[in-house]
C-alpha cells in the first residue's frame, strides 16, 4: 500500500506536468519534424479547442508557420492568408520575435496580390518594421556587445535581406521608398561590423560568420553601387547567384539568373565604371559556362568576349579621362582588380571561342578573330593555345586556296604572324632565357619552324634552328 | 508523527505543488520552449518561445539600453545619410517619419513617456534612465545618447526644409547633454565622424532660409475614441490665403495626425508627468483645420511670427474636436508679475548699493 503511494506520488506530477503542456507541444513537434500539411490541417480542424488553450498563442503561431512553409511549397494565396490570420492572432494575445519576424514575412510576401489603392506603401513598411523589429529585438537579447552572432540570427537577417532588395527591385520607380529601402540596407549591413568571425565557436561557426561577414560587407559597397541602390542590387543578387553556380548542369538556373541580374544592372548603369564592372561581371561569368551542349557553350563564350572587349574599352576610357571626377561612387572598385579579371575572362573567351570554330572547322571564323588576340597588350592562360589555333586555322586556309594568290600570302602571313607572336610569348614566359625540358616551348617552337619551312621562309627557320635546335630536337 | 508517516503528506503536498506549477505553466507556456532553435527549416532558427529577457542580467539592463541606443542612433544616421542624398521634399517625408517613429519608439516613449506613467502609479525603481533625463541633465549616462538621437532628429527636420524644427530638437537635446554639440557622428557611411556641431555650421545656412514657425498644441480633456477616430483621410490643412508649398500642408497634416495619436494625453491615460503637446510648424499665415469629414466648419489656425504666439488647445467636444487659441490672460499676469519681481529686485539692489 505504502509503496504504491510512493509510486502514484512520483507519477501524477509528471502526468500532470504531461498534460498540460501536452497541447502545444505536439503541434510544435509535427512542425519541427515538417509535418506542415498534417499540422495545417490539424488546426483548421481544431479551431474551437485551440482557441481555448491557455498555450493557444504559441499554437497559432506554429499553425502560421506551417501555412507558410505550406505557401513557399504550393503558393496558395489561402495558405498565405491563412498563415497572417494565425500569426496575428499569436502576437495579439502575446508577442513574439518569431511571430512577429514571420508575420512580417508573410505580408511582405502578400504585397504582390494587393490590388491598386489597397495602401501597398503603408503594408509594406508595416511588414519591414515589423521583421527588423523582430531582428533588433532579438539582437538585444543576444547582447548587442556579442561579436558572434547565433545561427537564428543568421538566418533571419539573410531572410530579411532577400526580402529588402526584392522589394528595391519591384519599387524601382518609386524613388521615395527606394531611398528608405537604401538606408534599411545599411541599418543591416551596418549590424555586422562588429562581428568577428574568428570568435566562432567551431570552424564551421566560424566559416557561417565569415560568409554572412562578407555578404553583409558587399551588401553596403552594393548599396553605393553606381549611385543607385537598384544596379547595386541587381548587381549583388547577380553575385550571389554566380557563387551558387558550380559548373554543373544541376546549378544551370543560377548561370541564368546571374547572368539576368547583370544584365539588368547593366541596362541601368550611368557611370562608366559601374558599366565596365558589369561588363566584366558578364564576361567572367560567361567564362565560367559549362555544358555539353557545345552551341549553348559557343553563344555563351561569344556573349562572354564581346562584355568583355566593351570591358576593355571603357577601362581604357576611364584611365584616359582620369581627371574627370564627375562619375564617382563610394566604395569603386578596384581598378587594377578589375583590370586583371576583365582581361583574364577576355582571353578566357577568346580561347574558348577559336577552338570552338577550329574545332567546327570554321577557321575562316577562328582567323577573324585574329586581331582580337594580337592587338592585346596583355597574356592570359590560353594565349599561346589561341595563337596556334588561328595559326593553324590560317595555315589550312592558305592550302585551300592555293590558286589564289593574293588570299594564299594573306593567310599565309596570318599563319606565321600567330605562330610567331606564340612563339614570342612562350619564351616571354621564360623571361626569355630558352628553357630546358620545356615541353610547351618545344610544341610551339616546332610549330613555329614548320610553319616557316612550308612557307618558304627557310633562312628564319635556320637561323631559330641554331639558337633552339639542340634543346628542342626536331620531331 | 515519524518521517515515515508524514511522507506521503509530503508527497501530497507535492503533488499540489506540482499541479499549481503546471497551471502556471499553462498560464505562461512559452517559457517552456525556451532556448530551442527552430524555423521550420533543418537550419536552426532564432530561439523560439524563449521569455524575452532570459539570462539577462538585472544590472545589464542600463548597458543594453546603452547599446540599443547606440543602435537607433546610427540606423538615424542612415536615414539622414539617404535624406542628404534626394532633393525631392516627397522623398524626404518618407525618411523623416521613419526617423520619427524610431525616435518616439525607441527613446521617448521606453526612456521619457512610458516610464513617466509608470512613477505617476508607482514608486517604480526606475533603470536610471527615462524622464529624469530630461530633469538631470548630463549627470545621467544615457543622456548623451538620448541627446544624441534628439540632435540628429532636429539634422533631419533641417535637412527636410524646417530650421525652426531643427532648432527646437537641437535646444531639447542640449537641455539633456549641454556638450551634445561637440559628440561625433558618423552620418554618411563612407566617411569619417564628424562632430554634430560641424554637421549643424555646415547646414544651418540653409535652413535658415525656410520660414516655417512652430505652433505648439495643448492638449485638453481630450477623449481617446476622438484620436482614434481621425485617420489620414479626415485630417486636411489648408491655407485660403494661398502662397504657402503645399508640402508645407502635407507635413501640417501628418504632424498633426502623428502628434494626437502619439504625445496627446487622452482622458484614459492621464498624467501629470507626461508631455501633453506637440508641434506644427507652419509659414506666418491663416490656415484652416479640419479633423473630420462632416460639414462642420473648419477650425481657423492664425500663425504669427513669434511662436510665443502660437499657442492652441485641442479638446473634446461632444463627438468631435476643436482647436482654439490658448487664453493669454494668465500669461500676462505671470509677465506683470515678473515685471514687477524684476523691478523689486532691481530697486533691492539699488537699495543695497547705496
Amino acid at each position: 500500500m505504502k509503496r504504491s503511494v510512493w509510486i502514484i506520488g512520483l507519477l501524477l506530477p509528471v502526468l500532470i506536468l504531461g498534460i498540460a503542456t501536452a497541447d502545444w507541444q505536439a503541434y510544435k513537434e509535427m512542425f519541427m519534424a515538417g509535418q506542415y500539411e498534417t499540422l495545417a490541417q490539424q488546426c483548421d480542424a481544431t479551431e474551437a479547442e485551440i482557441s481555448a488553450d491557455p498555450g493557444n498563442y504559441i499554437i497559432y503561431k506554429y499553425c502560421g508557420l506551417a501555412k507558410l512553409k505550406l505557401y513557399e511549397q504550393k503558393r496558395s494565396a489561402t495558405d498565405l492568408t491563412d498563415a497572417i490570420d494565425y500569426l496575428e492572432r499569436s502576437i495579439a494575445f502575446s508577442y513574439s520575435e518569431e511571430a512577429a519576424f514571420h508575420l512580417g514575412q508573410a505580408r511582405m510576401m502578400s504585397l504582390d496580390q494587393l490590388t491598386e489603392g489597397e495602401n501597398q506603401d503603408e503594408r509594406e513598411l508595416a511588414a519591414i518594421n515589423e521583421m527588423w523589429e523582430s531582428i533588433r529585438n532579438l539582437h538585444a537579447m543576444e547582447n548587442f556587445n556579442r561579436e558572434v552572432l547565433s545561427d537564428g540570427m543568421l538566418i533571419w537577417t539573410r531572410d530579411y535581406r532577400d526580402l529588402l532588395i526584392e522589394r528595391i527591385l519591384k519599387d524601382e520607380d518609386n524613388p521615395a521608398r527606394l531611398h528608405l529601402l537604401t538606408a534599411k540596407v545599411r541599418m543591416l549591413a551596418d549590424r555586422y561590423e562588429r562581428v568577428d568571425p574568428t570568435k566562432g565557436e567551431s570552424e564551421v561557426r566560424q566559416s557561417n560568420l565569415r560568409i554572412f561577414k562578407d555578404w553583409m560587407d558587399e551588401l553596403m559597397r552594393m548599396s553605393y553601387f553606381d549611385n543607385d541602390i537598384v544596379v547595386g542590387m541587381y548587381k549583388y543578387k547577380a553575385d550571389r547567384h554566380m557563387e551558387k553556380y558550380n559548373q554543373t548542369a544541376e546549378t544551370e538556373d543560377q548561370f541564368t539568373k546571374a547572368l539576368h541580374g547583370y544584365g539588368e544592372a547593366l541596362k541601368r548603369a550611368k557611370t562608366n565604371l559601374a558599366r565596365a564592372a558589369l561588363y566584366t561581371d558578364i564576361a567572367y561569368l560567361c567564362s565560367l559556362y559549362n555544358s555539353e551542349d557545345k552551341e549553348k557553350l559557343v553563344a555563351y563564350y561569344k556573349t562572354g568576349f564581346n562584355h568583355a572587349h566593351q570591358g576593355l574599352l571603357i577601362l581604357k576610357q576611364i584611365k584616359e579621362n582620369e581627371q574627370n571626377t564627375g562619375e564617382e561612387f563610394p566604395y569603386p572598385p578596384d581598378m587594377t582588380e578589375l583590370t586583371s579579371k576583365v582581361q583574364k575572362a577576355y582571353g578566357s573567351n577568346l580561347t574558348g571561342l577559336c577552338y570552338f570554330h577550329y574545332l567546327r572547322k570554321d577557321y575562316r571564323s577562328a582567323v577573324a578573330m585574329r586581331n582580337f588576340a594580337f592587338d592585346t597588350g596583355f597574356d592570359w592562360d590560353g594565349k599561346v593555345t589561341t595563337l596556334l589555333l588561328i595559326a593553324d586555322a590560317a595555315d589550312k586556309l592558305a592550302s585551300e586556296h592555293h590558286r589564289v594568290p593574293k588570299m594564299f600570302r594573306t593567310y599565309k602571313q596570318v599563319c606565321l604572324f600567330a605562330s610567331s607572336r606564340a612563339f614570342k610569348t612562350v619564351l616571354k614566359n621564360h623571361n626569355g632565357r630558352i628553357p630546358q625540358n620545356s615541353e610547351e616551348f618545344c610544341r610551339v617552337y616546332n610549330n613555329y619552324i614548320n610553319y616557316l619551312r612550308r612557307f618558304g621562309e627557310t633562312i628564319e627557320a635556320r637561323n631559330l634552328e641554331l639558337q633552339f635546335g639542340a634543346v628542342c630536337p626536331q620531331e | 508523527m515519524t518521517v515515515r508517516k508524514s511522507l506521503p503528506i509530503i508527497m501530497l503536498l507535492a503533488l499540489l505543488l506540482a499541479l499549481g506549477s503546471a497551471l502556471a505553466q499553462d498560464d505562461q507556456p512559452a517559457e517552456e520552449g525556451g532556448g530551442e532553435a527552430e524555423t521550420g527549416e533543418a537550419e536552426a532558427g532564432p530561439a523560439a518561445d524563449a521569455p524575452p529577457a532570459e539570462g539577462i542580467a538585472p544590472d545589464s539592463f542600463p548597458q543594453l539600453l546603452n547599446l540599443n541606443l547606440e543602435w537607433v542612433n546610427s540606423d538615424i544616421c542612415r536615414l539622414i545619410e539617404e535624406l542628404r542624398r534626394t532633393d525631392q521634399p516627397q522623398e524626404k517625408r518618407e525618411l523623416v517619419e521613419q526617423i520619427e517613429y524610431l525616435v518616439y519608439k525607441h527613446v521617448e516613449y521606453p526612456l521619457v513617456f512610458k516610464q513617466a506613467e509608470l512613477s505617476d502609479s508607482l514608486d517604480f525603481e526606475r533603470i536610471g534612465t527615462t524622464s529624469d533625463v530630461v530633469d538631470a541633465g548630463s549627470a545621467n549616462p544615457l543622456a548623451p545618447l538620448v541627446a544624441e538621437a534628439f540632435a540628429l532628429y532636429g539634422i533631419a527636420k533641417g535637412y527636410e526644409g524646417y530650421a525652426a524644427a531643427a532648432n527646437d530638437q537641437i535646444a531639447r537635446a542640449k537641455k539633456i547633454y549641454p556638450q551634445v554639440e561637440s559628440l561625433t557622428i558618423k552620418i554618411d557611411n563612407f566617411e569619417d565622424r564628424k562632430t554634430i556641431k560641424t554637421w549643424l555650421s555646415d547646414t544651418m545656412g540653409n535652413w535658415a532660409s525656410t520660414n516655417a514657425v512652430r505652433v505648439t498644441i495643448h492638449g485638453k480633456n481630450v477623449l481617446q475614441k476622438a484620436v482614434d477616430d481621425l485617420n489620414g483621410g479626415n485630417v486636411a490643412v489648408a491655407a485660403p490665403e494661398g502662397g504657402v508649398p503645399e508640402y508645407y500642408l502635407l507635413v501640417a497634416e501628418r504632424d498633426f495626425l502623428r502628434g494626437m495619436q502619439r504625445y496627446i494625453v487622452t482622458d484614459d491615460q492621464l498624467t501629470g508627468r507626461r508631455p501633453n503637446e506637440f508641434f506644427l510648424y507652419l509659414p506666418p499665415g491663416t490656415y484652416k483645420l479640419k479633423m473630420d469629414t462632416t460639414e462642420r466648419i473648419p477650425v481657423e489656425l492664425t500663425v504669427d511670427a513669434d511662436p510665443d504666439n502660437n499657442h492652441y488647445i485641442i479638446e473634446s467636444l461632444e463627438e468631435g474636436l476643436t482647436c482654439y487659441p490658448r487664453p493669454k490672460v494668465k500669461q500676462t499676469k505671470k509677465k506683470e508679475k515678473k515685471k514687477k519681481k524684476k523691478q523689486e529686485e532691481e530697486s533691492s539692489v539699488l537699495d543695497d548699493e547705496f
